[in-house]
């Protein structure tokens, strides 16, 4: 009886904290105002967005919810380019011992010319409970990225539009379904201004702002709000030859302050 | 509608004569209104408008004054001020004006602010005090204003009780010296409507006199003021007399612009300090401000079981117009005294302030549970420190506030300039629920900054000369009770605008604002519980000018109002202005014509109005009806100006306008204001 509503409350804050994958401790930062923005984190974001990757890069992404003693999310990503196309791998998994919703995924990105990129990724989401069963499906998200001039950037993309849901009849789990427009904005090579609408079908309108501001060539300051729920956003991004170490903290009025931290390496 | 009239005949008989000037107040006048868009409601500019007047006429030696000086300029940002000195540190003394466009964050905008008010002359006139000096070389300002609300309103009928006691005239007598940057001394007289005109009950002769008399740059007295004056000290958590900006679309706003010691000219009743306060150089970078006031305050009195009068809130409204007001008239006596202590060098400003306040009434708490925490007793002691201090593109800010045997207050920040074209700013405050003070207009939701803890982000983003965009998020919380809430509360405000302005000739805004904050149901339960308010407000505005003369302004306005389950409800206000300023005509002028419709006081609306000079006016749109207004300026001769105004709000389907004892019969309330004032 305790289990099943340890899982109620999880599965309910997954659904209300969580309407979107993590997407690393940068992307965090700026309030996942991602729909624009290039990362290796655009895995769990637009997919487009990997393709502003130049080598290699691996990333590792731990975040921890303050209310509960165990409960993390903890994320890896992988992107490669060959040329004008991108592959990438990102892993994540949310939960407890007891509770663990996992979502892996493939993603395909290609470049056409250097204004337009397109990304599509493939997850598969499995949610394991002790004692209790499994329960598997399988998403679908795509994105785009249109670079309008130098300073000024586009992008959209979607998360499972299809809508799917778990097969199994007794898990209620919601996989976000939603379209994302963003638009980023570069006036010079140490600001970042990216802002998106987002629209998840169950839920209302959401605007997210960040920023990232390099502050010197090794450290950069990132801050953002959310509307829906009002949402503050702060981190600080450490760069370091091939290592870059980031940090955020996301405020939510009744969760309270969630942290996380995040290390890529560009290979 | 007479006076109507003669507004319309006179525009005709005169308008026509071409000789002087006009346009020197029209530029203060854009000022003073670009800013007033940007405050949320409420607020009195007409010290700001004072302020511009005297510096329009006696502009800024760039190259001869401080940050103090200039943060009096409310357009400049204090990354702006810093960089300035800065570069005259750096590049020696500005020798053009032009020169300001090679500094940091003097972006064209500014610098087309600045220049009216800013000069590089070395002034020649002589600037000792002697008695020829004084006469030949001093200004004089003379203001005289008669206003009146045209119906009769049940406040001066024959009844029974409560009632106005005065006469429904108001009028304000203003007259201002100052000789070069060395002397300074005004007096004011003032009587609201209600109110007795002369020698009435607890006044000699007039309801409200101000006045004082200032000496500046005298060796190392900097200021020296006798009389009615202001301090305004770091974010103002600790020692602040006066208006002080807060969250508004301009994001810096939030960054106070401490201006020290002042002298006070303004005719409000109550935001100031009588006594006498001096600012002494210590050092080439210390300066010591001692001060001390005494003031009779206004207050409602009871007797407690002792036997002593007590008070639980000062009244500041100033308006002494009933047998209740006059007997509250001057009822208790504060006595403050303390000083401030300020290091200075190019980067860093560090401040540290102590004063004592005492009153010879007894403070007691109201008897609800959300005064809980207020002051009581008869004396209060405050300490506070403030810095700023700039690194590069950053300038950093803050101050603590401590009551002594009363709570603590903070509040921390940075401002950004994040690149050309974009600047952020940051602030966290955190004001405990006793933090006690009488000086108190820190950055802050609620109208006073106690009981309140938040985070405030805002940036401004000018991509182009053609674009500027705002954007400030606020999330707030109250840890204790307040009026009208039984419960800790919290809430948030989030506010975008973006103005495209492609030619000098035309300028379209948008403006959004969304508040979410909490309040007890409207429904009777055993206890009440919180209803989420939530407030939208939706604006558009276009600004046009034809030829050189003929201005045009439109707005839209829609305020969405929603509590807790209750259906939204919806005000909306729309108005068209007109102005008319020929360039070198005598006469100016301009009018309004609105139309508003508000479901109830909730969705209400306010909005700026044109003025006579120095008054100044936030329409407040309630209900359903139009309003309009008409202001003419004449210049009777070269030293003589004259102002006229007649304003009016006609309701639909009302039998009455008001309440109270400011009810009127039938539909209408209208007013008329004439202004004479004299330059010599």
């Amino acid at each position: 009886m305790t289990k099943n509503l340890l899982t109620l409350i999880l599965t309910f804050l997954f659904t209300d904290a969580l309407a979107q994958y993590n997407q690393g401790a940068r992307l965090k930062a700026m309030a996942n105002a991602s729909a624009a923005v290039n990362d290796v984190w655009s895995l769990n974001a637009n997919p487009a967005g990997i393709t502003g990757l130049k080598s290699s890069m691996v990333a590792l992404n731990y975040a921890r919810y303050l209310f509960g003693d165990e409960l993390s999310e903890q994320s890896f990503a992988f992107v490669h380019p060959f040329g004008n196309n991108f592959a990438g791998l990102s892993i994540n998994r949310y939960g407890i011992s007891e509770f663990n919703e996992i979502k892996a995924g493939f993603c395909f990105a290609k470049k056409f010319g250097d204004d337009l990129a397109i990304g599509v990724k493939a997850n598969i989401h499995q949610i394991k409970i002790t004692n209790y069963g499994n329960a598997t499906t399988f998403s679908v998200d795509a994105g785009v990225n249109y670079s309008l001039s130098k300073q000024i950037g586009l992008g959209v993309f979607v998360n499972n539009p299809s809508s799917q849901k778990y097969k199994a009849t007794n898990v209620e789990t919601y996989i976000p379904a939603a379209v994302h427009f963003g638009a980023s904005y570069t006036p010079s090579n140490k600001v970042l201004l990216a802002i998106n609408v987002s629209k998840d079908l169950e839920r209302k309108f959401d605007v997210a702002l960040g920023v990232d501001y390099k502050f010197y060539e090794l450290l950069s300051l990132r801050g953002g709000l959310s509307a829906k729920p009002f949402k503050q956003y702060f981190g600080i991004g450490l760069n370091y030859q091939k290592w870059i170490l980031d940090i955020a903290v996301e405020s939510h009025p009744q969760i309270g302050y969630t942290p996380q931290i995040g290390l890529s390496y560009a290979l | 509608m007479r006076f109507r009239f003669i507004i319309i005949t006179a525009f005709l008989l005169i308008g026509f004569s071409a000789t002087a000037q006009t346009q020197e107040d029209q530029l203060i006048k854009d000022l003073i209104e670009s800013i007033a868009e940007n405050l949320p409601e409420d607020y009195d500019l007409s010290e700001l408008q004072d302020r511009l007047t005297y510096y329009r006429k006696h502009p800024i030696n760039l190259n001869n004054t401080n940050a103090e000086e200039l943060k009096t300029l409310i357009f400049l940002s204090p990354l702006q001020i810093s960089n300035l000195f800065e570069h005259i540190r750096k590049n020696g003394k500005l020798i053009d004006l032009l020169e300001l466009q090679s500094i940091a964050e003097f972006d064209l905008q500014t610098i087309q602010r600045l220049i009216p008010f800013a000069t590089l002359d070395q002034t020649a006139m002589a600037d000792k005090i002697t008695a020829t000096n004084l006469t030949k070389y001093g200004n004089n300002d003379l203001i005289i204003r008669y206003g009146k609300v045209l119906e009769k309103t049940k406040g001066y009928t024959d009844l029974p009780g409560s009632r106005y006691l005065g006469t429904p005239d108001r009028y304000l007598l203003r007259y201002r010296y100052t000789y070069a940057n060395r002397i300074s001394a005004s007096l004011v007289f003032e009587k609201d409507a209600g109110e007795h005109l002369f020698n009435g009950p607890k006044q000699k002769p007039f309801d409200f006199m101000s006045g004082h008399l200032a000496i500046l740059n005298t060796g190392r007295f900097k200021k020296i003021v006798l009389g009615d004056y202001t301090m305004q000290f770091g974010q103002a958590l600790t020692l602040w007399s006066g208006f002080a900006f807060g969250k508004s679309p301009d994001v810096t706003g939030v960054v106070k612009r401490d201006v020290g010691l002042r002298p006070y000219t303004s005719a409000n009743e109550f935001s100031f300090l009588r006594g006498i306060a001096t600012t002494i150089l210590i050092t080439k970078n210390i300066d010591f401000s001692p001060f001390v006031s005494h003031r009779k305050l206004d207050a409602s009195l009871s007797t407690n079981i002792d036997g002593e009068q007590t008070l639980s809130t000062i009244n500041e409204t100033g308006l002494h117009r009933t047998q209740t007001e006059i007997n509250n008239k001057n009822s208790t006596e504060q006595i403050v005294y303390g000083g401030v202590l300020q290091y200075r060098n190019n980067a860093l400003n560090i401040g540290a302030i102590a004063y004592h306040t005492s009153f010879n009434r007894l403070f007691v708490p109201g008897s609800s549970l959300y005064q809980h925490f207020n002051f009581t007793g008869k004396e209060l002691a405050n300490v506070g420190a403030h810095y700023s201090y700039t690194y590069k593109n950053f300038y950093f800010f803050g101050e603590f506030g401590k009551g002594i045997d009363a709570g603590l207050a903070y509040v921390n920040g940075a401002l950004v300039s994040l690149s050309s074209t974009v600047s952020a700013v940051v602030l966290h405050r955190n004001y405990q629920k006793n933090y006690h003070n009488f000086f108190n207009q820190a950055t802050a939701e609620a109208s006073e900054a106690f009981n309140e803890k938040g985070l405030y982000a805002g940036l401004n983003i000018n991509p182009s000369k053609v674009w500027s965009i705002q954007f400030y998020g606020d999330y707030f919380k109250f840890p204790w009770l307040r009026f009208r809430v039984d419960a800790p509360s919290d809430g948030y405000e989030f506010l975008g605008q973006v103005t495209y302005s492609p030619s000098k000739t035309f300028k379209a805004i948008l403006r959004f604002k969304s508040e979410i904050k909490q309040q007890n149901t409207n429904l009777t339960v055993p206890f009440n519980y919180l209803d989420d308010v939530k407030k939208e407000n939706y604006r558009a505005e276009v600004k046009w000018v034809v030829g050189k003369s003929l201005g045009f302004q439109n707005r839209v306005e829609i305020v969405q109002f929603k509590k807790g389950n209750a259906n939204s409800e919806f005000g909306y206000l729309a108005y068209q202005d007109v102005s008319y300023s020929p360039l070198s005509s005598r006469i100016s002028g301009n009018i309004r014509v609105s139309y508003f419709n508000t479901a109830s006081y909730d969705s209400r609306i306010y909005a700026y109005e044109d003025d006579v000079l120095y008054n100044f006016t936030f329409g407040l749109y309630n209900g359903k009806g139009i309003r309009g207004y008409a202001n003419l300026k004449y210049r009777l001769a070269k030293k003589l100006d004259v102002w006229g105004r007649y304003a009016l709000y006609n309701y639909e389907n009302v039998e009455t306008v008001g309440s109270g004892l400011d009810e009127i019969q039938g539909k209408m309330k209208s007013e008329m204001r004439v202004q004479l004032r004299y330059q010599f």
